[in-house]
C-alpha cells in the first residue's frame, strides 16, 4: 500500500466516523446539551471579560439587543469527536496522541467559541452585519481554511512522497520520528 | 510542521467546514431572533385602545380595532370587591404592564378603554375616590401610581392639592395632568398652568401637561385653541402635539369641524382635524351614528387641499370611517390619480365592516392593477374576512404566483390567529368576523394535496381551514404537525408559539406540556405569557399556574434575576415581559414569603450583573425594584376588597 493510497483510506476512515456520528446524533442529545450550554457559558465568560452584558438561559446567550441559541449543529461536538478519532487512528506514540487530543480539543472549542462570541458582538452593534458574519464571512474563512491547509498537507506529502521516490526509507523514518 | 500537525490541522479545517455548511442552512441556523408569540401584542395592545395608535396600525397582520370593553374582562370574578376586582383586571394578561404611563399617549389610551368601563368594573365610582387617594398615598409602585390618577381622572375625583404633587414626577406627571384636568377646579387648573409655565420656561416637553389642559374638555375650548395658535406661531413646522388635537370631548366635534374646513393656517386645519377624529372615535357608538364624515372624504378628494390635509384626511377616515374610504378609492382610480394614492386609500380600509357594501371595485385592481396594487388588493380581502371576500380570494387563488401566495397565506394565517385569540377578550367590537367560505376552504384544501407547499405554508392553510367548513381535518393536520416535536429543543418551543394562537383547548395542553419539557426560562415565561389570557376560562390552567409555575419561579427565580436582558432590544413593551408575568402571578397566588423572594431579586441581580455597564444595570435593577413593589401594592389593593 503506498502513500496515497494509505492517505486516501485515513481521508476515508475519518469521513465514515463523521458519518457515523452524525447518524447518531440524535443519541448524543445529551451530549450536545452538556456542550452547547458549556460552550454558551463560556462565551457569556468572554463577553463578560470585555465588559458586555450577557445572560445565559440553557444554550441561549443574550446581550445588548442580540441573541445568539448554541444549536447542535454549531456547538463543535460532532467536529471535535471527529478530530478526536482521527487523531486516536494515527500511528504515533500514546503521549503525542494525548498532546495533539487536547490541542484539537482545545483549538475546536476555542475558534468556535471565538466565532460565537464575534457573532455576538457584532449582532449587539448592527443585526445586519452579524447576519453576514454568520452566514458569509465565516462560511468563507473556514472553507479558506479548510481548503489552504489540506491543498497545503497534499502539496507537501506530494513533494514528500518524490523525495521518497528519490531516496527510499525517508517515510519510515519520518514516522519513527 | 511535521505529517501529523498537518493531519491534525486539516481535521480541525475539516472540523470548521462541517460547522460551517450547517450553519448556512437559514432553518438551521445557529442565530435565533426570539419573537414574542404571535399577536400577542396587537391583541393586548387592543385593551386599551392601542389600535388608535398609527404605529398599531402600521403592523402588518395585525387588524385595526376598537377598545375593547373591560367591564367583560372581570365578569368572572363579580364576588370580589370592586379595587380587587380592579387588580384583577389590571393583572388579566401582560398589557397593563408593558404600556409606558409616563407617555402621554398611553395614558390616553388607559384613559380611553377606563372612561368607557370604569364604572362597571367591579362598580368602582365617585365614592371609591377617598381609598383610591389612600392607595395612591401608599403606593410604591409607580404604574401603580399612575394607574391610580388615571382612574381618579375618569371619577373626577380627588382633591387637587392631593393630586398635584405628582405632576412634579416626570414619571406621574401626564397621569397626574390627566387627573387634574379631568377634575376640572379651579385648584387643578391653577396647578396645571403653574407647571406649565415652569415647564415652557425651561424648554421642557410640555405634551404630558398639555393632556390636562385638553383633560378639561369642550368647556376650555377657546383656551386649547389659543394656545395652539400660540404654540404654532412659536413652532410652526414641528411636529410637536398641541393642545387642539389632545382634546377629546364629543361637543368639541363641531367647533372642530368648522376650524378644519376655515381658511385658518394649514397647521391649525390640521390639528383641529385630529382632534376632531379623536372627540369621534371618543363618542359612544350611538353618539356617533349619523354624523356625517363625507365632509373628510370630500377633503381627502379635495384637489384645492395640500397634500398634507388630504393624507391627513385619509388617515381620519381609515381611522373613523373606513366605509368612506371606498368612494375615496372608486374616485381616485375613476380620476386616474398616481398608484401611490390609491395604495394609500387601499392601506386605510383594513376596518371595512362586514355589512359593507360589495367588494367588486377591487377586480379592476386585481385583475389589472400593478403587482403593488393587486398585493394591496389581496391584502385587503384577507383582512376583511368577510364571506365575498374570501369568494373573491378563492377565485384568485389559482392565478397567485409563489410570492402572493406566500403573502395570502400569511395573511390568512393571522387573520386566523386574530380570530382565535380575541375569543378569549370578549367584546372585541370592531373585528369583522372570520370564516373560510367553501370555496376558499376548497382552493386551500386543493394546495395542500398538491404538495407544493413549504411546510410553512401548510401550517398557514391548515390554520385558515380551522375556521372553515371541516375545521376537524385542519386540526388533525396541525395535531400531526406536531406531534413529534420535543420541547425540550427551544426550537420546537418557538414552533408552538407560532402554532398555538388559533388552536383552542388543544393547543392549551399543548402548551402546558411544553413548559413542562422546555428547559429555557425565557421560552417558559413566553409559553407562560399564551396561558395567561386564557386562564380565567380555563380552571385547569389557573391549578397549573399555582401548583406547577409557582413552585418553578420560587426555585429559580434569584438565579434568573438577569433575565430581563434577554427582553432588553424588544423596548419597553418587552422589557416588562419578566415583570409582567412575575407580578401577575405572585400577585394571585402569592404568599408574604414570596414578597421578600421578589424582594430580594435587586440583591440577585446586582450580583449576577457585577460587570454590566452602570446605566443597563441601574435600569434593569429599578425594573427589579419596581417589580417587588408593584406585586406589594396590588395585593394591597385585592386586600381592600
Amino acid at each position: 500500500m503506498n502513500t496515497h493510497t494509505r492517505m486516501l483510506a485515513k481521508v476515508i476512515a475519518i469521513g465514515a466516523v463523521g458519518g457515523l456520528a452524525s447518524w447518531s446524533e440524535s443519541a448524543a442529545s445529551g451530549a450536545h446539551r452538556v456542550t452547547s450550554e458549556f460552550l454558551a457559558n463560556s462565551v457569556s465568560s468572554g463577553l463578560s471579560l470585555l465588559g458586555m452584558p450577557s445572560y445565559v438561559d440553557g444554550s441561549a446567550i443574550y446581550s445588548l439587543g442580540y441573541s445568539v441559541r448554541v444549536v447542535p449543529e454549531c456547538n463543535g461536538f460532532i467536529g471535535t469527536s471527529v478530530a478526536l478519532i482521527a487523531i486516536a487512528l494515527l500511528r504515533i506514540n500514546m503521549g503525542t496522541k494525548l498532546k495533539l487530543g487536547i490541542t484539537a480539543f482545545l483549538l475546536s472549542f476555542g475558534l468556535n467559541a471565538g466565532r460565537i462570541l464575534t457573532v455576538l458582538m457584532v449582532g449587539t452593534r448592527s443585526q445586519r452585519a452579524a447576519d453576514f458574519v454568520h452566514e458569509v464571512a465565516f462560511p468563507v474563512f473556514w472553507f479558506g481554511l479548510a481548503f489552504g491547509l489540506w491543498f497545503y498537507w497534499l502539496k507537501h506529502e506530494f513533494e514528500q512522497d518524490d523525495a521518497e521516490r528519490e531516496s527510499p526509507g525517508t517515510f519510515t523514518q519520518a514516522v519513527a520520528t | 510542521m511535521n505529517r501529523n500537525q498537518y493531519i491534525v490541522l486539516g481535521t480541525l479545517a475539516f472540523l470548521g467546514v462541517y460547522s460551517g455548511l450547517k450553519l448556512v442552512r437559514p432553518t438551521e441556523s445557529g442565530v435565533v431572533d426570539l419573537q414574542l408569540a404571535p399577536n400577542s401584542v396587537p391583541v393586548a395592545e387592543q385593551l386599551v385602545g392601542g389600535a388608535n395608535d398609527p404605529t398599531f396600525n402600521r403592523v402588518e397582520g395585525g387588524t385595526p380595532t376598537q377598545a375593547v370593553d373591560l367591564t367583560e374582562v372581570a365578569k368572572d370574578s363579580q364576588e370580589l370587591g370592586p379595587l380587587a376586582q380592579f387588580s384583577g383586571v389590571l393583572t388579566q394578561g401582560g398589557l397593563w404592564h408593558t404600556v409606558d404611563l409616563s407617555q402621554w399617549q398611553q395614558v390616553q389610551g388607559l384613559a380611553r378603554s377606563l372612561e368607557f368601563s370604569l364604572d362597571s368594573v367591579g362598580g368602582i365610582d365617585a365614592s371609591d375616590a377617598e381609598q383610591l387617594v389612600e392607595l395612591l398615598d401608599r403606593s410604591d409602585s409607580l404604574k401603580v401610581k399612575q394607574t391610580l390618577l388615571v382612574a381618579l381622572g375618569v371619577l373626577r375625583a380627588g382633591n387637587p392639592l392631593d393630586l398635584e404633587m405628582y405632576l412634579d414626577e416626570p414619571a406621574t406627571a401626564a397621569a397626574a395632568a390627566y387627573a387634574l384636568g379631568r377634575r376640572g377646579l379651579p385648584e387643578a387648573e391653577f396647578a396645571l398652568n403653574e407647571r406649565l409655565l415652569y415647564a415652557d420656561r425651561f424648554g421642557r416637553d410640555l405634551t404630558n401637561l398639555d393632556l390636562g389642559l385638553a383633560s378639561r374638555g369642550f368647556d376650555r375650548f377657546g383656551d386649547l385653541l389659543q394656545l395652539t395658535r400660540q404654540r404654532l406661531a412659536i413652532d410652526w413646522t414641528g411636529s410637536e402635539v398641541t393642545p387642539l388635537e389632545l382634546i377629546r370631548d364629543p361637543r368639541a366635534r363641531a367647533a372642530l369641524q368648522d376650524l378644519v374646513l376655515s381658511s385658518e393656517p394649514e397647521a391649525l386645519r390640521l390639528r383641529a382635524l385630529r382632534g376632531w377624529a379623536n372627540t369621534f372615535e371618543m363618542a359612544r357608538a350611538e353618539d356617533r351614528h349619523g354624523v356625517d364624515t363625507g365632509w373628510v372624504a370630500d377633503l381627502a378628494l379635495s384637489t384645492d387641499s395640500s397634500s398634507d390635509v388630504r393624507a391627513e384626511a385619509l388617515d381620519v377616515l381609515g381611522r373613523c370611517a373606513p366605509e368612506d374610504c371606498q368612494r375615496v378609492l372608486e374616485r381616485s382610480l375613476k380620476d386616474g390619480a398616481p398608484e401611490e394614492v390609491v395604495l394609500q386609500v387601499l392601506g386605510k380600509m383594513l376596518q371595512l365592516p362586514r355589512e359593507e357594501a360589495s367588494l367588486t371595485f377591487l377586480d379592476p385592481l386585481l385583475d389589472s392593477g400593478t403587482p403593488d396594487l393587486r398585493r394591496e388588493a389581496l391584502r385587503l380581502l384577507a383582512h376583511t374576512g368577510r364571506e365575498e371576500a374570501m369568494d373573491m380570494l378563492a377565485t384568485q387563488f389559482e392565478t397567485l404566483d409563489a410570492e402572493e401566495t406566500d403573502e395570502v397565506l400569511a395573511w390568512l394565517q393571522s387573520r386566523a390567529q386574530l380570530t382565535a385569540e380575541l375569543e378569549y377578550l370578549p367584546s372585541s367590537n370592531g373585528v369583522p368576523d372570520f370564516a373560510v367560505t367553501d370555496s376558499l376552504a376548497a382552493s386551500l384544501e386543493a394546495s395542500l394535496a398538491g404538495g407544493q407547499l413549504t411546510e410553512e405554508q401548510e401550517l398557514a392553510a391548515m390554520q385558515a381551514l380551522l375556521h372553515g367548513p371541516r375545521p376537524e381535518l385542519a386540526l388533525e393536520g396541525i395535531e400531526e404537525a406536531i406531534a413529534g416535536l420535543d420541547f425540550s429543543d427551544p426550537l420546537a418551543v418557538q414552533r408552538l408559539a407560532q402554532i398555538t394562537p388559533g388552536l383552542g383547548r388543544p393547543g392549551e395542553q399543548l402548551v402546558m406540556r411544553a413548559y413542562s419539557e422546555s428547559t429555557e426560562f425565557v421560552s417558559r415565561l413566553e409559553l407562560l405569557q399564551m396561558l395567561e389570557a386564557r386562564s380565567a376560562s380555563n380552571p385547569e390552567i389557573e391549578r397549573f399556574f399555582e401548583q406547577t409555575v409557582m413552585e418553578d419561579l420560587r426555585g429559580e427565580l434569584l438565579d434568573q434575576a438577569s433575565a430581563p436582558l434577554a427582553f432588553f432590544r424588544r423596548g419597553a413593551q418587552a422589557t416588562n415581559l419578566f415583570g409582567s408575568s412575575v407580578v401577575n402571578l405572585f400577585v394571585r397566588y402569592g404568599t408574604e414569603q414570596d414578597l421578600e423572594l421578589l424582594g430580594r431579586l435587586p440583591q440577585a441581580f446586582d450580583s449576577q450583573a457585577e460587570r454590566w455597564p452602570a446605566a443597563l444595570r441601574d435600569s434593569i435593577r429599578a425594573s427589579l425594584e419596581e417589580c417587588a413593589v408593584r406585586t406589594a401594592d396590588l395585593r394591597a389593593m385585592e386586600a381592600i376588597g
